[in-house]
């Protein structure tokens, strides 16, 4: 009887654990969401036969380098710190590629694909968008058609995290366009 | 005892009773000593394997309507739903722990749920935040949350899942010191193994853990070293198929039917696989010996798994087991391969020991097969015999004269050993 007390107390003591994963993991990206600094992205064009993975856009961004600062050099594969700034036009694009996160300016955390010169090319931790089922072929095209001219990304970023908020493409969401589209 | 015979014999006692064979007490001491007839063995092992079918597409299922991604749904929502599945599924197990603890079928459908749930809790959270998590942190995060129920619950079929999921997570990361983690991933599952092979190694859920366990063996293996060993290959991988085979024959090669061994098949088939492909010249002859050539991952493996194949002959001698020896010195045989090759780097003499050594192959397990008046296993030998001759009368790379002159001698030394062996039987019938 002890013995089978004991083991009901690990097992409510997993099972919270078990829990905790994927509440934390909402409310990390949900607190980003509310209160993150919102930033539009450029998004560029894709390989038309790998803008699709299974019920995914796979998002590709014009802003996809930057001067890196340190004197450190950077290697492939490592985590970096890209700053970001808004320019005139109200889009986001990266100031400065650093090894270490600074402490003011707003900033996402990017992996290091390859370094040119004193140019960094990252990839950012954001690139898929998931769409519902039933929208997905309609919103494929929509997007192959409109990524490079008009396609937005309005990502939140907080603390080094970024969660896309929308998809836009013009000034539509994804969703309205599509509504038109498919009428 | 065979069911059937003692639901016969029940039948038979009225009447043995009322024909005075036997006195009614005789009769109630033969219904004591057989006990009543129970639910058979089968019954229950089609019953859990539909319990476990049964509970895998459900939760396959609430996945899949999961990936649908409804848009109507907002994310409180979908928090709620991901959240709900799983406290559902965790009351389920912790229902089954209290008060159906014995029941294996219970625990095994319970863990199955309960593991599903736990991977579509965290793809929703994912899908709603359009996360880009890879895959490997994903798994690993999946698989980690699910290890503690292998022991909560003692179910068999989430440690095989556990295990086929931490295979797939060590295909997909890419850096070498996070694939050594596989290891560690590997480690945790053993205990539980251990516990279920101490109580009967033969029975189901120990034989296909054991089957799960060493084919997964293989893949991680291949994932984690696969980039650092190159010229040393051949060597090491015949080895481990050889350590394989020796623990399958030294502890667990006793039962019957040979399905039921895995260690042993899977060594076995290794061997006979690896030795096959060391038979063909481009093999050697694309192999380059020289010092310093080898990594020292290269080397440590080599010797570990030499010194464990040592060990393992060892002590397979010293139970008096040396038919098993032909197959289990395969690295003995390939390392004189590799030998050879150093000093004759052409590669030609190390085909022509490895393809000796597979003609003695086949024709001990040919042999054997004989022996055991085993037909099965007289196929397998033939099979071999079979592969390795085409392999030969089609390889380009020896010229048709030279072939030509093997097969007639091979074949006319058949022919003989044929013409000896009826006549040894002949004078045995005189």
């Amino acid at each position: 009887m002890k013995n089978n007390k004991l083991l009901l107390s690990i097992f409510a003591a997993v099972a919270i654990i078990q829990l905790a994963v994927p509440l934390y993991m909402a409310w990390h990206w949900e607190n980003i969401l509310q209160t993150g600094q919102r930033f539009y992205w450029q998004t560029a064009p894709v390989d038309p036969y790998d803008a699709f993975k299974g019920r995914y856009i796979d998002l590709q961004f014009k802003e996809n380098t930057g001067q890196f600062s340190d004197i450190e050099p950077l290697v492939y594969g490592q985590t970096a710190f890209a700053l970001i700034e808004e320019n005139a036009a109200g889009k986001a694009y990266i100031t400065a590629i650093t090894g270490k996160p600074p402490e003011e300016h707003p900033y996402i955390k990017v992996k290091i694909n390859y370094i040119e010169g004193s140019t960094a090319h990252i990839q950012l931790p954001f690139k898929r968008y998931y769409l519902p089922e039933n929208i997905a072929a309609a919103a494929e095209s929509a997007y192959r058609q409109n990524a490079s001219q008009s396609g937005l990304a309005a990502v939140r970023i907080k603390d080094g995290y970024g969660v896309i908020e929308e998809l836009y493409i013009g000034d539509k969401t994804l969703t309205e366009y599509l509504r038109d589209y498919i009428q | 005892m065979n069911k059937k015979a003692i639901g016969w014999l029940y039948q038979e006692l009225p009447e043995l009773v009322n024909k005075g064979i036997l006195s009614s007490e005789t009769a109630e001491k033969i219904k004591m000593h057989y006990g009543p007839i129970e639910e058979t063995q089968g019954t229950r092992t089609f019953l859990m394997v539909f319990g476990i079918i049964g509970v895998l597409l459900v939760g396959l299922g609430i996945i899949l309507l999961i990936a649908h991604n409804w848009d109507q749904l907002s994310r409180v929502s979908r928090l709620t739903i991901s959240v709900g599945l799983l406290i559902a599924a965790q009351l389920t197990s912790g229902l089954v722990l209290y008060f159906k603890k014995e029941s294996r079928i219970w625990r095994e459908s319970a863990g199955i749920l309960h593991l599903l749930t736990i991977g579509a809790a965290i793809a929703l959270v994912g899908q709603t935040y359009h996360l880009t998590e890879d895959t490997d942190t994903f798994l690993l995060t999946w698989m980690l949350l699910s290890l503690p129920l292998i022991y909560l619950l003692r179910s068999t079929s989430v440690a095989a899942m556990y295990l086929v999921g931490i295979t797939f997570w060590s295909a997909s990361v890419h850096i070498y010191l996070e694939k050594q983690l596989i290891w560690v991933l590997l480690l945790v599952v053993l205990p539980y193994h251990w516990q279920i092979i101490k109580v009967d190694r033969y029975s189901n859920p120990a034989v296909i853990l054991s089957w799960v366990l060493n084919v997964c063996f293989y893949f991680c293996f291949g994932a984690a070293f696969s980039s650092y060993i190159n010229d040393s290959g051949l060597f090491i991988y015949s080895t481990l198929f050889a350590v394989n085979y020796l623990i399958g024959v030294l502890w667990f090669g006793s039962a019957r039917e040979s399905w039921v061994m895995p260690f042993k098949l899977i060594g076995l088939a290794g061997v006979l696989g690896s030795t096959f492909m060391f038979t063909f010249y481009n093999i050697w002859s694309q192999l380059r010996l020289g010092t310093n050539i080898f990594s020292s991952t290269e080397i440590g493996l080599a010797s570990l798994l030499s010194l464990l194949v040592i060990s393992g002959n060892f002590l397979m001698v010293k139970q008096s087991n040396r038919q098993n020896l032909l197959f289990s010195l395969a690295p003995l045989i390939v390392g004189v391969g590799y030998l050879l090759h150093s000093f004759d780097s052409s590669g030609i003499s190390a085909t022509i020991l490895m393809n000796i050594y597979m003609l003695f192959l086949s024709l001990g397990v040919i042999r054997t097969g004989v022996g055991n008046n085993s037909i099965g296993v007289v196929n397998i030998g033939m099979l071999m015999l079979a592969a390795l001759i085409s392999a030969r009368f089609l390889d380009m790379n020896f010229s048709f004269v030279i072939r030509g002159l093997v097969f007639i001698t091979l074949g006319l030394a058949f022919l003989v050993a044929n013409w000896l062996m009826v006549r040894r039987k002949a004078g045995e019938q005189k």
